[in-house]
């Protein structure tokens, strides 16, 4: 008896300690037994005679065979229970538990669980709409890069088909002035002279202009090319200085000239780049200063030309001087009209030659640019700029190239010199035409069917013939220029050739066999 | 009076409780708070009484406990509309469904069609259809369909 | 060649301008041929020849920007060694092609 009083002791104790409620339903889920605790729960009305169905909620649907555990049921007194449906032979028992420490501990944990994976999932899409974004933000660089290319490529379309006519301008213009200069010895023209000269003067800064937005386009892209051929300094700078006296006329303020030499000063360099650079320079300080002086100095001490512009302008803040060299970069206030290219370009034309742009400059106090290129000087041996004025020399020419748009255009130039040009358009006929006729001069490319120019030079040193032979190549590379002239031609000429410069080595040639 | 059981399942954080609270109590809440195990409710869908489960969401630890759906007539899937894997994942715990208590008749949700960030399209509910299942999208926020959801299932039910 | 041009000359030039189509037409046929898996290094000298041809005229004619992408693309074409590694050459002459292009 003591062990069933003992074992009921332990029965009751367990039962308040899980907070154990019950009720048995028969067959028809009628309640035949209840616990008086089941209220604890706010499971109320559950008394014998009652419908399990009707009065505890989670019975709805479920039977008296099947035993079922629901852990975790949120009762209607608002704690989680755990409910156990145990069918016995002819009733089933429904065991109710407390479950709210454990659910209490199952929440904290879940929920943060849960917040981790909806947070670990919103950072997976909002990477995801990032890398999108990316992708449409390189899509749309893209398109950018490829709108600036075109605006780049139109704008050097424009400039192209600008600089084609306006090289014409100038030539014709230079026609005019010749006839005119030859018609009036007796300087009853002077005046006519003087007004084609101011058209030229113009024409030539319009080009500069022109070729300032064509090299804009290739600042990007390294394509501004310098070419430094012999020069006259003293002719350059004077032509500089007669250009832009107009305009520091039309604003009452000195334009001072100081060169350290004297015509003719001969020296190699880029001289269409050079006179681009000073028209920029000069042209921004002239445009920026409105009262007081421009003076451009220009000397040459060891092979090297220094210039400098110095203006009594506004000056430049030392804010602005950080900015000044962007491409259309312009001070906001000054309201002065230009395309803001001016310095930019020179500064890279600067640098292609070999030298540094140097700004220096204080607001009020005016601004100072330099710069100092390699100028090799040349024997002070007056040499003819203009090609009108290359001596002409009866000559008889072959021209070798397979290449019928640069033949048909050299053929025109030559012809139109008054030259006896003969083309052909491989290297064999080349050889079989110097092997049966006699010409002064042989201009050939390499690159050509049958017999390349390298095969005519050997086969023309073979058989002893003399005629001076220059190449044309598109090819820069040093080794090219090396074979070609160890294989003896006269002289080696880089595509495109200029014209003048053919006339020139014809000339030497022609002196030197004579 | 009619009675019927139904339970309310998908993945996690779908907003299964709170289709379920603006069904029966008409109320909302944007905080989020993770079910644990089963709340029951009931509420009437013209004279049926419908003792609504609404059971802990499925999660990548521990899947639906399918001793919540015995007795079930009818079930709600839900997912949300703004988390594909939510939609994809009905499929398996149609499974388990099916496994235990038959193929009774179903409605789904796709829910929060309030937010923007949606991401639904033919394709992903093409099963939905395969299924039969009539498909709504509701919003717990501020409603949309949510009755139209709970009579589908209850005249599906028949 | 900034002298006065004759009209002979500027027939030349509005020639050569009229021909820049053409070379577009060729080019645009070499990078197609490029593409293809049996490119092989016969074409690449071909392109280069016909670059190398470009180089020069375009230059003659004043297309300077021509001329000068041209050559870089013949640089590119002669550093290839396979033509499985060709993107630089493509690239190169992608731009003288669209250079063409602007001026056509």
């Amino acid at each position: 008896m003591v062990e069933t009083s003992l074992q009921q002791h332990i029965n009751q104790q367990l039962f308040e300690k899980l907070e154990l409620a019950y009720f048995c339903v028969d067959q028809s889920m009628q309640i035949i037994d209840a616990s008086e605790n089941l209220e604890n729960y706010g499971y109320t009305g559950v008394v014998v005679g009652a419908n399990a169905d009707d009065c505890v909620d989670f019975m709805f649907g479920l039977d008296a065979y099947t035993e079922l555990d629901l852990p975790m049921v949120e009762s209607p007194s608002g704690k989680k229970v755990s409910v156990s449906l145990l069918p016995r032979d002819s009733f089933l028992t429904v065991l109710i538990s407390s479950a709210s420490a454990e659910a209490d501990q199952r929440q904290l944990l879940q929920q943060k669980a849960n917040e981790n994976e909806l947070l670990v999932e919103q950072q997976i899409k909002l990477m995801k709409q990032l890398e999108n974004a990316s992708e449409m933000l390189e899509q749309k660089n893209v398109q950018l890069e490829e709108a600036s290319r075109l605006q780049t490529s139109f704008l050097s379309g424009v400039s192209h088909e600008f600089r084609t006519p306006l090289t014409s301008i100038i030539g014709y213009t230079n026609l005019v002035k010749q006839a005119l200069q030859s018609a009036g010895d007796d300087g009853s023209e002077s005046d006519k002279v003087q007004h084609i000269g101011a058209v030229q003067r113009s024409s030539k800064h319009l080009l500069s202009l022109v070729e300032n937005l064509l090299d804009h386009g290739k600042l990007d892209s390294d394509e501004i090319i310098v070419r430094p051929k012999e020069t006259d300094l003293a002719e350059l700078f004077n032509d500089v200085e007669l250009l832009l006296k107009p305009l520091s006329d039309g604003k009452h303020i000195d334009f001072i000239v100081e060169l350290g030499f004297e015509q003719p000063m001969i020296v190699v360099t880029d001289d269409s780049r050079l006179r681009q650079c000073l028209i920029n320079l000069l042209g921004n300080a002239i445009k920026f200063t409105d009262s007081g002086s421009v003076r451009l100095t220009a000397k040459l001490s060891d092979d090297f030309l220094k210039v400098g512009v110095f203006d009594t302008g506004p000056g430049i803040s030392q804010e602005n001087l950080a900015k000044i060299k962007l491409p259309f970069w312009q001070a906001a206030d000054t309201g002065k009209a230009g395309t803001g290219l001016g310095l930019t370009i020179t500064e890279r034309i600067v640098e292609l030659m070999g030298g540094e742009l140097e700004i220096s400059s204080e607001l009020g106090c005016g601004t100072q640019v330099s710069f100092e290129i390699p100028a090799p000087q040349l024997d002070a041996e007056p040499k003819p700029v203009e090609s009108q004025m290359l001596p002409f020399k009866q000559a008889k020419i072959l021209l070798a190239e397979d290449d019928y748009d640069i033949a048909d255009l050299i053929v025109m130039m030559l012809s139109e010199r008054g030259y006896e040009v003969s083309h052909v358009d491989n290297g064999e006929l080349a050889l079989n035409a110097l092997e049966n006729q006699e010409f002064d001069f042989v201009l050939m490319d390499i690159h050509m069917p049958i017999m390349t120019g390298y095969d005519v030079l050997r086969e023309l040193q073979v058989k002893g013939i003399k005629t001076p032979v220059a190449i044309m190549s598109a090819s820069a590379v040093e080794s090219d220029r090396a074979k070609a002239e160890q294989l003896g031609c006269f002289d080696y000429l880089i595509k495109p050739v200029e014209i003048d410069d053919v006339i020139r080595i014809m000339n030497l040639a022609i002196d030197q066999r004579a | 009076m009619l009675k019927k059981k139904i339970c309310m399942v998908g993945d996690f954080s779908v907003g299964k409780t709170s289709l379920t609270q603006k069904f029966v109590n008409n109320v909302f809440s944007e905080k989020y708070l993770t079910t644990i195990g089963v709340k029951i409710d009931t509420a009437f869908v013209n004279d049926t009484k419908l003792i609504v489960w609404d059971v802990a969401g499925r999660d990548s630890l521990s899947p639906i406990n399918a001793s919540y759906l015995v007795g079930a007539s009818g079930i709600v899937l839900v997912c949300d509309g703004t988390r594909q894997s939510t939609v994809l994942d009905i499929k398996d715990i149609w499974q388990v469904v099916k496994k235990r208590i038959g193929e009774v008749p179903a409605v789904v949700a796709l829910n929060k069609s309030d937010l923007e960030d949606w991401h639904i399209d033919a394709q992903q509910t093409a099963y939905f259809e395969e299924q039969g299942w009539q498909t709504f999208e509701t919003s717990a926020k501020d409603g949309q369909n949510v009755k139209a959801l709970f009579e589908a299932l209850v005249s599906e039910i028949g | 060649m900034t002298d006065h041009e004759s009209p002979q000359i500027l027939a030349l030039k509005e020639r050569y301008k009229s021909s820049l189509v053409d070379k577009m037409q060729s080019l645009s046929d070499y990078l197609i041929a490029m593409e293809s898996d049996d490119a092989t290094l016969d074409q690449v000298a071909e392109l280069r020849g016909f670059l190398h041809k470009l180089a020069g005229s375009s230059g003659m004619y004043d297309y300077d920007d021509i001329s000068v992408a041209s050559r870089k693309a013949m640089l590119a074409a002669d550093k290839v060694e396979n033509v499985a590694h060709i993107d630089e050459l493509k690239v190169a002459v992608g731009k003288v092609a669209s250079l063409l292009q602007t001026y056509c």
